[in-house]
Protein backbone atom coordinates (compact mmCIF):
# COMPACT_ATOMS: atom_id res chain seq x y z
CA UNK A 1 0.00 0.00 0.00
CA UNK A 2 1.33 3.60 -0.78
CA UNK A 3 2.18 5.18 2.57
CA UNK A 4 1.39 8.99 1.45
CA UNK A 5 -2.14 7.35 1.14
CA UNK A 6 -4.69 9.33 2.72
CA UNK A 7 -7.68 6.89 4.52
CA UNK A 8 -11.20 8.41 5.65
CA UNK A 9 -13.57 6.03 7.47
CA UNK A 10 -16.54 5.54 4.34
CA UNK A 11 -20.30 5.67 5.85
CA UNK A 12 -20.04 1.79 6.73
CA UNK A 13 -17.16 2.57 8.74
CA UNK A 14 -18.54 5.45 10.67
CA UNK A 15 -21.83 3.03 11.04
CA UNK A 16 -20.04 0.02 12.15
CA UNK A 17 -18.13 2.37 14.72
CA UNK A 18 -21.69 3.20 16.33
CA UNK A 19 -23.33 -0.36 16.07
CA UNK A 20 -20.70 -3.05 15.89
CA UNK A 21 -22.96 -4.48 13.25
CA UNK A 22 -20.30 -6.60 11.81
CA UNK A 23 -18.59 -7.39 14.85
CA UNK A 24 -14.73 -6.55 13.56
CA UNK A 25 -12.03 -7.95 15.62
CA UNK A 26 -10.15 -5.35 18.11
CA UNK A 27 -7.42 -5.06 15.78
CA UNK A 28 -9.77 -4.08 12.74
CA UNK A 29 -11.44 -1.83 15.16
CA UNK A 30 -8.43 -0.30 16.15
CA UNK A 31 -7.04 0.82 13.10
CA UNK A 32 -10.82 2.05 11.56
CA UNK A 33 -10.59 4.49 14.57
CA UNK A 34 -7.33 5.60 13.86
CA UNK A 35 -8.37 6.51 10.25
CA UNK A 36 -9.05 9.87 10.28
CA UNK A 37 -8.97 11.12 6.98
CA UNK A 38 -5.81 13.48 7.54
CA UNK A 39 -3.01 11.07 8.38
CA UNK A 40 -1.55 9.15 5.53
CA UNK A 41 -0.42 5.22 5.79
CA UNK A 42 2.69 6.10 7.11
CA UNK A 43 1.65 7.91 9.52
CA UNK A 44 -0.87 5.57 10.69
CA UNK A 45 1.97 3.45 11.15
CA UNK A 46 4.04 6.33 13.49
CA UNK A 47 0.81 6.20 15.64
CA UNK A 48 0.95 2.66 16.79
CA UNK A 49 4.62 0.97 15.95
CA UNK A 50 4.06 -2.05 17.96
CA UNK A 51 0.61 -3.08 15.29
CA UNK A 52 2.72 -5.26 13.28
CA UNK A 53 -0.59 -6.24 11.10
CA UNK A 54 -1.27 -2.26 10.21
CA UNK A 55 -0.96 -3.08 6.82
CA UNK A 56 -2.95 -6.18 6.66
CA UNK A 57 -5.83 -4.62 8.43
CA UNK A 58 -5.66 -1.74 6.09
CA UNK A 59 -6.34 -3.52 3.04
CA UNK A 60 -9.01 -5.40 4.82
CA UNK A 61 -11.15 -2.12 6.01
CA UNK A 62 -10.14 -0.90 2.39
CA UNK A 63 -11.51 -3.98 0.73
CA UNK A 64 -14.34 -4.94 2.64
CA UNK A 65 -15.41 -0.89 2.45
CA UNK A 66 -15.17 0.49 6.37
CA UNK A 67 -12.54 3.03 5.04
CA UNK A 68 -11.99 4.65 1.57
CA UNK A 69 -9.72 6.55 -0.49
CA UNK A 70 -11.10 10.31 -1.65
CA UNK A 71 -10.68 11.46 -5.49
CA UNK A 72 -7.83 13.81 -3.95
CA UNK A 73 -6.09 11.62 -2.14
CA UNK A 74 -2.89 11.36 -4.34
CA UNK A 75 -2.39 14.74 -3.65
CA UNK A 76 -2.56 14.32 -0.09
CA UNK A 77 -5.42 16.34 0.64
CA UNK A 78 -8.20 14.93 2.57
CA UNK A 79 -12.31 14.50 1.37
CA UNK A 80 -13.23 14.49 5.20
CA UNK A 81 -11.60 14.36 8.61
CA UNK A 82 -12.49 13.78 11.85
CA UNK A 83 -12.07 16.20 14.30
CA UNK A 84 -10.52 15.52 17.79
CA UNK A 85 -13.93 15.53 19.42
CA UNK A 86 -14.93 12.68 17.26
CA UNK A 87 -11.49 10.72 17.46
CA UNK A 88 -11.92 11.04 21.10
CA UNK A 89 -15.81 9.79 20.82
CA UNK A 90 -14.67 6.79 18.80
CA UNK A 91 -11.65 6.35 21.38
CA UNK A 92 -13.94 6.30 24.36
CA UNK A 93 -16.39 3.46 22.99
CA UNK A 94 -13.32 1.27 21.98
CA UNK A 95 -12.34 2.15 25.24
CA UNK A 96 -15.38 0.79 27.24
CA UNK A 97 -15.59 -2.32 24.70
CA UNK A 98 -11.94 -3.18 26.10
CA UNK A 99 -13.16 -2.49 30.24
CA UNK A 100 -16.52 -4.35 29.86
CA UNK A 101 -16.24 -6.65 27.07
CA UNK A 102 -17.88 -6.29 24.02
CA UNK A 103 -21.22 -8.26 24.49
CA UNK A 104 -21.74 -6.00 27.24
CA UNK A 105 -20.49 -2.54 25.73
CA UNK A 106 -22.74 -2.23 23.58
CA UNK A 107 -25.68 -1.63 26.17
CA UNK A 108 -23.52 1.29 27.70
CA UNK A 109 -22.10 2.69 24.59
CA UNK A 110 -25.62 3.82 22.93
CA UNK A 111 -25.90 6.93 24.28
CA UNK A 112 -22.23 8.14 22.13
CA UNK A 113 -23.79 7.26 18.86
CA UNK A 114 -26.43 9.98 19.53
CA UNK A 115 -24.53 13.39 20.74
CA UNK A 116 -22.68 16.11 19.14
CA UNK A 117 -18.88 16.15 18.97
CA UNK A 118 -18.17 18.26 21.43
CA UNK A 119 -16.18 17.75 24.89
CA UNK A 120 -19.02 19.21 27.07
CA UNK A 121 -21.53 16.33 25.06
CA UNK A 122 -18.96 14.05 25.47
CA UNK A 123 -18.59 14.73 29.21
CA UNK A 124 -21.86 14.59 29.64
CA UNK A 125 -22.16 10.89 28.25
CA UNK A 126 -19.46 9.65 29.96
CA UNK A 127 -21.26 10.47 33.19
CA UNK A 128 -24.71 8.90 32.10
CA UNK A 129 -22.32 5.91 31.09
CA UNK A 130 -20.73 5.83 34.56
CA UNK A 131 -23.99 6.21 35.91
CA UNK A 132 -26.08 3.41 33.85
CA UNK A 133 -22.69 0.80 34.66
CA UNK A 134 -22.72 1.58 38.10
CA UNK A 135 -26.23 0.76 38.63
CA UNK A 136 -26.54 -1.98 36.29
CA UNK A 137 -22.94 -3.65 35.70
CA UNK A 138 -20.31 -3.03 38.04
CA UNK A 139 -19.72 -0.66 40.35
CA UNK A 140 -15.54 -0.48 39.74
CA UNK A 141 -15.77 -0.83 36.24
CA UNK A 142 -17.52 2.35 36.23
CA UNK A 143 -15.22 4.27 38.03
CA UNK A 144 -12.63 3.18 35.33
CA UNK A 145 -14.09 3.93 32.93
CA UNK A 146 -15.01 7.83 34.03
CA UNK A 147 -11.67 8.21 34.77
CA UNK A 148 -10.41 6.89 31.58
CA UNK A 149 -12.81 8.63 29.62
CA UNK A 150 -12.11 12.13 30.97
CA UNK A 151 -8.38 11.71 30.23
CA UNK A 152 -9.11 10.89 26.91
CA UNK A 153 -11.61 14.02 26.55
CA UNK A 154 -8.82 16.21 28.11
CA UNK A 155 -6.75 15.93 25.00
CA UNK A 156 -9.33 17.45 22.97
CA UNK A 157 -7.30 20.81 22.33
CA UNK B 1 -67.25 -24.18 44.99
CA UNK B 2 -68.62 -20.46 46.33
CA UNK B 3 -67.35 -17.13 44.50
CA UNK B 4 -67.23 -15.17 47.44
CA UNK B 5 -65.31 -11.46 47.64
CA UNK B 6 -62.46 -12.89 49.42
CA UNK B 7 -61.77 -15.99 46.60
CA UNK B 8 -61.52 -12.98 44.06
CA UNK B 9 -59.03 -11.08 46.25
CA UNK B 10 -57.21 -13.76 46.67
CA UNK B 11 -57.06 -15.34 42.66
CA UNK B 12 -56.22 -11.51 42.11
CA UNK B 13 -53.48 -11.36 44.51
CA UNK B 14 -51.81 -14.31 43.29
CA UNK B 15 -52.39 -13.36 39.09
CA UNK B 16 -50.30 -9.96 40.45
CA UNK B 17 -47.34 -11.83 41.96
CA UNK B 18 -46.92 -14.79 39.52
CA UNK B 19 -46.56 -11.19 36.90
CA UNK B 20 -44.21 -9.62 39.40
CA UNK B 21 -42.13 -13.09 39.56
CA UNK B 22 -42.13 -12.74 35.70
CA UNK B 23 -41.12 -9.37 35.51
CA UNK B 24 -38.31 -9.93 38.03
CA UNK B 25 -36.98 -12.88 36.38
CA UNK B 26 -37.19 -10.91 32.79
CA UNK B 27 -35.07 -7.92 34.36
CA UNK B 28 -32.36 -10.11 35.65
CA UNK B 29 -30.92 -10.66 32.29
CA UNK B 30 -30.42 -6.55 31.94
CA UNK B 31 -29.21 -6.07 35.48
CA UNK B 32 -26.37 -8.47 35.71
CA UNK B 33 -24.31 -6.19 38.76
CA UNK B 34 -23.41 -2.97 39.31
CA UNK B 35 -25.69 -1.59 42.89
CA UNK B 36 -28.84 -2.85 41.40
CA UNK B 37 -27.89 -6.38 39.99
CA UNK B 38 -26.22 -6.73 43.63
CA UNK B 39 -30.00 -6.79 44.95
CA UNK B 40 -31.85 -8.50 42.80
CA UNK B 41 -31.41 -11.56 43.48
CA UNK B 42 -32.27 -11.37 46.88
CA UNK B 43 -35.58 -9.60 45.55
CA UNK B 44 -36.26 -11.96 43.17
CA UNK B 45 -35.78 -15.11 46.14
CA UNK B 46 -38.32 -13.13 47.55
CA UNK B 47 -40.94 -12.39 45.41
CA UNK B 48 -40.56 -16.31 44.62
CA UNK B 49 -41.17 -16.70 48.39
CA UNK B 50 -44.38 -14.36 48.15
CA UNK B 51 -45.22 -15.97 45.22
CA UNK B 52 -45.33 -19.28 46.56
CA UNK B 53 -46.75 -18.18 49.85
CA UNK B 54 -49.61 -16.32 47.99
CA UNK B 55 -50.31 -19.98 45.72
CA UNK B 56 -51.31 -21.53 49.55
CA UNK B 57 -53.38 -18.52 50.50
CA UNK B 58 -56.62 -20.75 49.02
CA UNK B 59 -55.59 -23.64 51.47
CA UNK B 60 -55.06 -21.77 54.38
CA UNK B 61 -58.48 -22.21 55.82
CA UNK B 62 -57.07 -26.32 56.25
CA UNK B 63 -54.41 -25.02 58.44
CA UNK B 64 -54.40 -24.80 61.90
CA UNK B 65 -54.78 -21.17 63.36
CA UNK B 66 -51.30 -21.07 65.46
CA UNK B 67 -49.39 -22.53 61.82
CA UNK B 68 -51.78 -19.81 59.60
CA UNK B 69 -50.61 -17.45 62.50
CA UNK B 70 -46.69 -18.23 62.16
CA UNK B 71 -46.96 -17.69 58.19
CA UNK B 72 -48.12 -14.80 58.38
CA UNK B 73 -45.51 -13.38 60.49
CA UNK B 74 -42.89 -14.68 58.54
CA UNK B 75 -44.74 -12.61 55.36
CA UNK B 76 -44.95 -9.70 57.23
CA UNK B 77 -41.44 -9.75 58.32
CA UNK B 78 -39.90 -11.05 54.72
CA UNK B 79 -42.48 -8.04 53.52
CA UNK B 80 -40.65 -5.39 55.67
CA UNK B 81 -37.32 -6.63 54.19
CA UNK B 82 -38.13 -6.49 50.51
CA UNK B 83 -39.65 -2.53 51.60
CA UNK B 84 -36.51 -2.20 53.31
CA UNK B 85 -34.63 -3.37 50.07
CA UNK B 86 -36.46 -1.21 47.62
CA UNK B 87 -36.22 1.77 49.49
CA UNK B 88 -32.78 1.62 50.29
CA UNK B 89 -32.24 0.61 46.20
CA UNK B 90 -33.95 3.64 45.16
CA UNK B 91 -32.41 5.83 47.66
CA UNK B 92 -29.10 4.28 46.17
CA UNK B 93 -29.93 5.21 42.53
CA UNK B 94 -30.88 8.84 43.17
CA UNK B 95 -27.61 9.49 44.86
CA UNK B 96 -25.70 7.91 41.90
CA UNK B 97 -27.87 9.81 39.50
CA UNK B 98 -27.85 13.33 41.44
CA UNK B 99 -23.92 12.89 41.08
Amino acid sequence: MDPSIVLRKSDKGINELKTRENRLSPILRTVLILVDGKTDVSGLYKKVPALTKMEESLSALLKEGFVSAGSDVTSGKTVDSDSPATRAKWEIVEMIGEVLGEEVAHRATKRFTEIPDTAGALKQAINECRQFIELTIDVSKAKTIETKGLEIISKIK
Amino acid sequence: MEISVNLVLDVLAILLMIYCLWLVISLRKKVSGGIIGSKWNILTGLVFMFALGYSAMPFFGQIPPEVLRTIISVVFVFGAVYVLITIKLIMNIIKILSQ
